[in-house]
């Protein structure tokens, strides 16, 4: 391998992660920018990152839990039924049909 | 630039060919160990970003009910109360909690339909259908990975059993699309009315109240909002959480979180960096001589940590910019495998959303310089060593 071939690949390695930071930062500046009705309309979502059993939940979360009780979509505080974590099925709760009158 | 540095940086880059292995070896360590370090931090970055997003829409001030130390419904009547303080704009009472599809848990979150803190005509991030209005009861928006689950689409009914044992029948309007997932994947969404009915909440009460404070210069932001939480902290049963607080809980979540995976990255490049001065010391045997006959030639102390010099940063470069790449590919294209379910939690089920991924200059410098530094450490000392000592004893040393 040439020397200017070395040179060229460290340049287009750096060059290539530079542009991802650009490309990212600009694709974000833009949802920034932008209006997001849904978020506003809720108050406050918290990250969609549903299902965690208090077993299996990230002790990070746990901390988020603590500090604010709970938010939309934190499970900090609910109660089951059941133990999720161990496979328990509820039955079914939820039906897909015609409206009974 | 001048004849000599040229030559100086032909021969540093030489090096790095003619010192095959040693290369390789660094090149594959330092890629690995920076590509896990980038893989955090974009994470991290993406969802701390992402929480930074909600916030922005968040209300200045959420109040919720205590009971004995415990969380519990909030009476509405204080809201002609709070409303009172000075600075305080308006007031929206919240229901949401949640429910069970069979062993999966959804949100359902109610949303004040008349006069709405946002136009209900705005564009919702919709797959299919319609939001909710204020003439329509008993109908919902559903998120994502909801209408998976259900196998459900606009225009389905839906009878969902409450914790009261009640049948409660929807009619899905619209479906969440998949680039809002992340907030609405597990959400269901209906009127205030409908919720406060399938919770079976009695007048008088709702899960939170949202309190917006008027806008004001930014430099007194701070001192408002601060003024009317400390004046709805003194109303009973209540519990004040204000948007900074909720701020710093989030970057702890994501921080606590990251900062684990930080610790093995540390370990991991401990071991790199003891892998790289293990290789620059057994082709430190072999250079000493080529130090001695460089010496000899009348290269000096600074042209041989010079050449050093630019030998670990060229490496470091390639090999942080390999990583960082192979981070960025992990989290883009690959979503995060191990890494999602570490960040978010171990759970048994997920909504299907795309990792968020953030990469940010600071990120990009601070890989850069932990990818680079060790190297440069490990590989300019020795030979500053090496260069130091006389010619004909460094060579002599080396052939012995």
């Amino acid at each position: 391998m040439k020397n200017r071939t070395l040179i060229i690949l460290a340049a287009l390695l750096v060059a290539i992660v530079f542009a991802s930071y650009a490309l990212s930062e600009m694709a974000w500046l833009r949802r920034e920018r932008d209006s997001d009705p849904l978020r506003r309309l809720i108050g406050l979502p918290s990250l969609a990152v549903g299902n965690l059993s208090p077993s299996a939940r990230n002790p990070g979360f746990e901390l988020l839990c603590t500090g604010l009780y709970d938010v939309p979509g934190g499970y900090c505080n609910y109660f089951t039924d059941g133990v999720p974590f161990v496979n328990y099925r509820s039955g079914a709760n939820v039906t897909l049909g015609e409206i009974i009158r | 630039m001048s004849y000599r540095y040229r030559n100086l940086l032909s021969y540093a880059l030489n090096c790095i060919q003619r010192y095959r292995t040693r290369t390789i070896v660094i090149l594959v360590c330092l890629t690995i160990s920076s590509g896990l370090f980038a893989s955090v931090i974009i994470l991290k970055d993406g969802l701390v970003r992402e929480g930074q997003l909600s916030l922005k829409y968040a209300p200045d001030i959420t109040v919720q009910g205590v009971i004995s130390g415990r969380p519990s419904y909030v009476e509405t009547r204080i809201t002609e109360r709070i409303q009172t303080i000075w600075g305080v704009e308006r007031i929206v009472e919240r229901i949401w909690g949640y429910g069970n599809i069979g062993n999966t848990l959804i949100v359902i979150i109610g949303v004040q339909l008349e006069n709405p803190v946002t136009d209900l005509d705005s564009t919702y991030p919709l797959e299919s259908g319609s939001f909710l209005s204020a003439q329509q009861s008993n109908a919902v928006v559903i998120g994502k990975a909801v209408a998976e689950l259900l196998g459900a689409k606009v225009g389905d009914h839906l009878s969902i059993v409450s914790e009261s044992n009640q049948v409660h029948q929807y009619s899905v309007l619209g479906v969440f699309n998949s680039e809002s997932a992340i907030i609405n994947a597990d959400t269901i969404l209906m009127s205030n009315d409908d919720a406060r009915s399938f919770f079976n909440i009695p007048a008088g009460k709702a899960t939170d109240l949202l309190v917006y404070t008027e806008e004001v210069n930014p430099a007194l932001y701070e001192l408002q909002v601060n003024f009317v939480a400390r004046e709805i902290s003194e109303l009973p049963n209540v519990r004040v959480v204000t948007k900074d607080i909720i701020a710093n809980a989030q970057e702890t979540t994501y921080g606590a979180r990251s900062g684990f995976f930080s610790i093995v990255w540390y370990l991991v490049l401990i071991s790199v960096a003891v892998v790289a001065f293990n290789q620059t010391v057994v082709v430190g045997h072999e250079s000493k001589f080529e130090i001695g006959l460089l010496k000899a030639l009348g290269f000096s102390t600074s042209d041989i940590i010079l050449i050093r010099l630019v030998e670990a940063t060229v490496l470091g470069l390639i090999a942080g910019s390999l990583g960082i790449i192979s981070g960025i590919f992990n989290i883009v294209v690959l979503n995060a495998p191990i890494l999602r379910d570490v960040m978010l939690g171990w759970a048994t089920l997920y909504p299907s959303f795309r990792a968020p991924f953030s990469i940010r200059l600071q990120s990009v410098l601070l890989t850069y310089t932990i990818t680079v530094v060790p190297v440069i450490f490990t590989t300019v000392v020795p030979s500053w060593l090496n260069a130091t000592v006389d010619p004909d004893i460094a060579m002599r040393g080396a052939r012995a």
